[in-house]
């Protein structure tokens, strides 16, 4: 074997070694994230606050960990999906904050007023994310969301105004996973062959 | 203002304050439609600077609330999807607007709806406008027949632009085209409007002179008769032509009543004179008469000549009812004994003829006037004599009489060979005669009493059947 030759094989064989160093780098930071987003799930379910859009999200979320652990190899769906997931957690615990809500918490009407506007806002886009999504449970969520408009709204009418910035935010994020799940369904064009 | 009163000056005034009030609409026309276009468009730049402004607005919240998001590392048409759901949001409120962000030099998230209809794409023109630096801030660009108006955010909100976009289609060309269409209707209108006072004032004016002159002449020439036509004008030619019609007839009435009037005093008169003599002169034939039928001679030539005195008597009986209208005897009654009178007195000559007087009197009882009984029986006996003489040999002569309105009616009817219009027209001119030995007396005369009555002697003439009605005021209840 001639000595350039050689040295090529072995520049090849670095490269690959690279390779599939970062695509297990990549790998294992997904399965680190999966597994996060599974830790905080399991901490949500066996909380002490029972609520019915909770136990709506935490099935949701069960389900939506299993599709991405199948597409940990398309990084794009696994992106919005774990983001989607993210999300609905992310309301899973502003519900839990609404519930458990004590003495000490407290917050501003103007601040309380803007959250619901926004949340408002967001639940209109919503219909169009519920559309785009192709979820069977598109339109579960939005109703989940508008219930808890509702009780963010009558929060605020009692000037309980901390429970009703949690609970609008709630239905912000899961509007937000939706928005995500949307984005998942999207068909990215492929390239055209030469 | 003496020239207004003439047709001219109000044509001259009418026509300035035409062609006034055309300039007038004209010039208020123009400006409806052009503040009616500025307005549109200041409107619509209004309405899109107010979505843009939302759009970014509501991307900011959007950013804020999603801290973590980073939708420039997304795909486009992720980008696309969640932009468009945030425009067809805002713009829920902005009929007929299109909105979206200009991203990266690429037009994203494009929403909106007219009246829930998605709008068109946007053409090469329109996009490229919107990519352009012009694009941002309130723009209005004319593109052909459309106006485009637009209004982008400002770029402080990042690298990300909002915009919102309306199209006033075929402002262009429809308001200049309904401008021109406008104001050419206008002119023509008025050019026809004007064209039409001319043709009326004018027409009014021949009409009025046409008049004037036919006035002047009838007062020489009563028996003119104004031309007439359609129209208020003709209506009015033809209400003066019968006002012509009455005059003359009045007038000859007039004349006839002076001439009979004068007439009857110099009848009356020679009549007297006659009367006299003939008197003696029948008295002087009777004794003759008696004498030859003492010595047995011929009385024939005597009796002849008597006959001819009591002739000249009758006539000159009739002549001076004209010079002495006068004894008027009048009483309401019934007019069947009249009627009976009349015709048992005609009766003798009509069997010499063979011709049968036939009587209708079943209304007779009902039929009442304030009448001289021996004057109407005069009446009625010589129109008896008249149709007995009109009459064929072996036929029937109707006398009836009824009530109709409020008059009496008697009808004397026979069987004639009737009356030409000409000897209709002057049947009851005085002297007027169709008879060889007729005085042309009787019918005037006894038109003279029916109307000295109140009522009249009127003729219905046809072959085969002429009929004279005696009209007299029928008597009312009030009256009894």
């Amino acid at each position: 074997m001639p000595h350039s030759s050689l040295t090529r094989v072995l520049v090849a064989t670095l490269l690959l070694s690279a390779v599939l160093a970062r695509a297990d780098d990549r790998l294992e930071k997904q399965i680190r994230e999966l597994n996060k987003l599974s830790s905080r799930l399991n901490d949500y379910a066996t909380s002490s606050v029972a609520n019915e859009e909770r136990e709506f999200i935490h099935e949701r979320v069960a389900e939506l960990l299993n599709r991405a652990r199948k597409s940990v190899g398309d990084r794009y769906l696994f992106g919005r999906l774990t983001s989607a997931i993210d999300d609905f957690l992310d309301a899973s615990e502003q519900i839990e904050d609404a519930m458990a809500d004590g003495p000490g918490r407290s917050d501003t009407q103007e601040r309380a007023a803007r959250e619901l506007e926004g949340t408002y806002f967001d639940l209109m886009q919503g219909e169009h994310f519920a559309r785009q999504s192709a979820d069977p449970y598109a339109e579960e969520y939005i109703r989940a969301g508008k219930r808890l408009y509702q009780s963010a709204r009558s929060a605020y009418e009692q000037e309980e105004y901390a429970k009703a910035r949690d609970l609008a935010e709630a239905a912000r994020e899961i509007v937000s996973g939706l928005e995500s799940l949307a984005q998942a369904a999207v068909r990215i064009p492929t390239p055209p062959k030469l | 203002m003496p020239a207004v009163n003439t047709l001219r000056g109000q044509l001259a005034v009418t026509g300035v304050a035409a062609i006034s009030l055309l300039a007038l609409t004209a010039i208020l026309v123009r400006d409806v439609l052009v503040g009616a276009e500025q307005r549109i468009v200041a409107e619509a730049e209004q309405q899109c600077a107010t979505a843009a402004a939302e759009l970014a607005r509501q991307y900011r919240e959007r950013m804020a609330f999603r801290e973590d998001a980073d939708l420039e590392a997304l795909p486009l048409e992720a980008q696309d999807l969640s932009l468009k759901a945030l425009t067809a949001t805002v713009l829920r409120s902005y009929d007929g607007l299109q909105g979206g962000f200009v991203l990266s030099g690429r037009i994203l998230g494009k929403a909106g709806t007219s009246g829930g209809i998605e709008l068109p794409p946007l053409s090469a023109s329109e996009t490229s406008f919107l990519l352009s630096p012009q694009g941002n801030g309130a723009n209005r660009t004319d593109d052909g027949a459309d106006i485009l108006v637009s209004a982008a955010a400002p770029d402080d909100a990042g690298p990300i632009r909002a915009w919102a976009l309306k199209r006033l289609p075929n402002v262009n060309n429809a308001v200049p085209s309904q401008r021109t269409w406008l104001l050419g209707g206008l002119a023509l209108s008025a050019l026809l409007g004007f064209g039409a006072l001319l043709s009326i004032s004018l027409h009014l004016r021949g009409g009025v002179e046409n008049l004037h002159q036919g006035l002047e002449r009838l007062e020489s020439d009563l028996s003119y008769r104004l031309p007439t036509g359609s129209g208020d004008l003709g209506t009015l030619a033809e209400a003066i032509n019968k006002m012509a019609s009455s005059r003359d007839a009045l007038e000859q009435h007039v004349r006839q009543q002076e001439r009979l009037a004068a007439l009857g005093r110099v009848v009356g008169g020679v009549a007297h004179e006659i009367r006299n003599p003939l008197n003696s002169l029948r008295l002087t034939l009777e004794l003759l008469a008696r004498r030859a039928r003492r010595q047995e001679g011929e009385t024939e030539p005597i009796d002849a000549a008597v006959s001819e005195v009591d002739r000249l008597d009758g006539i000159l009986t009739r002549l001076l009812a004209f010079g002495r209208p006068g004894a008027d005897e009048r009483a309401r009654q019934k007019l069947e004994p009249a009627i009976r009178r009349a015709v048992g007195m005609g009766e003798e000559r009509a069997t010499r003829k063979n011709v049968r007087i036939n009587m209708d009197l079943k209304n007779a009882n009902e039929c009442e006037a304030e009448v001289d009984a021996s004057q109407i029986e005069q009446v009625l006996l010589n129109l008896l004599l008249n149709a007995v003489e009109a009459s064929p040999e072996d036929s029937v002569i109707d006398v009836a009489i009824r009530n109709k309105a409020q008059n009496v009616e008697i009808d004397v009817a026979d069987r004639g060979s009737g009356m030409d219009s000409a000897v209709r027209e002057k049947i009851f001119d005085l002297y007027f005669t169709t008879k060889d030995t007729g005085s042309g007396l009787g019918l005037a005369v006894s038109r003279e009493i029916a109307r000295r009555h109140g009522g009249d002697l009127s003729l219905e003439s046809e072959p085969g059947r002429t009929v004279f009605r005696v009209t007299l005021p029928a008597s009312t209840k009030e009256h009894s």
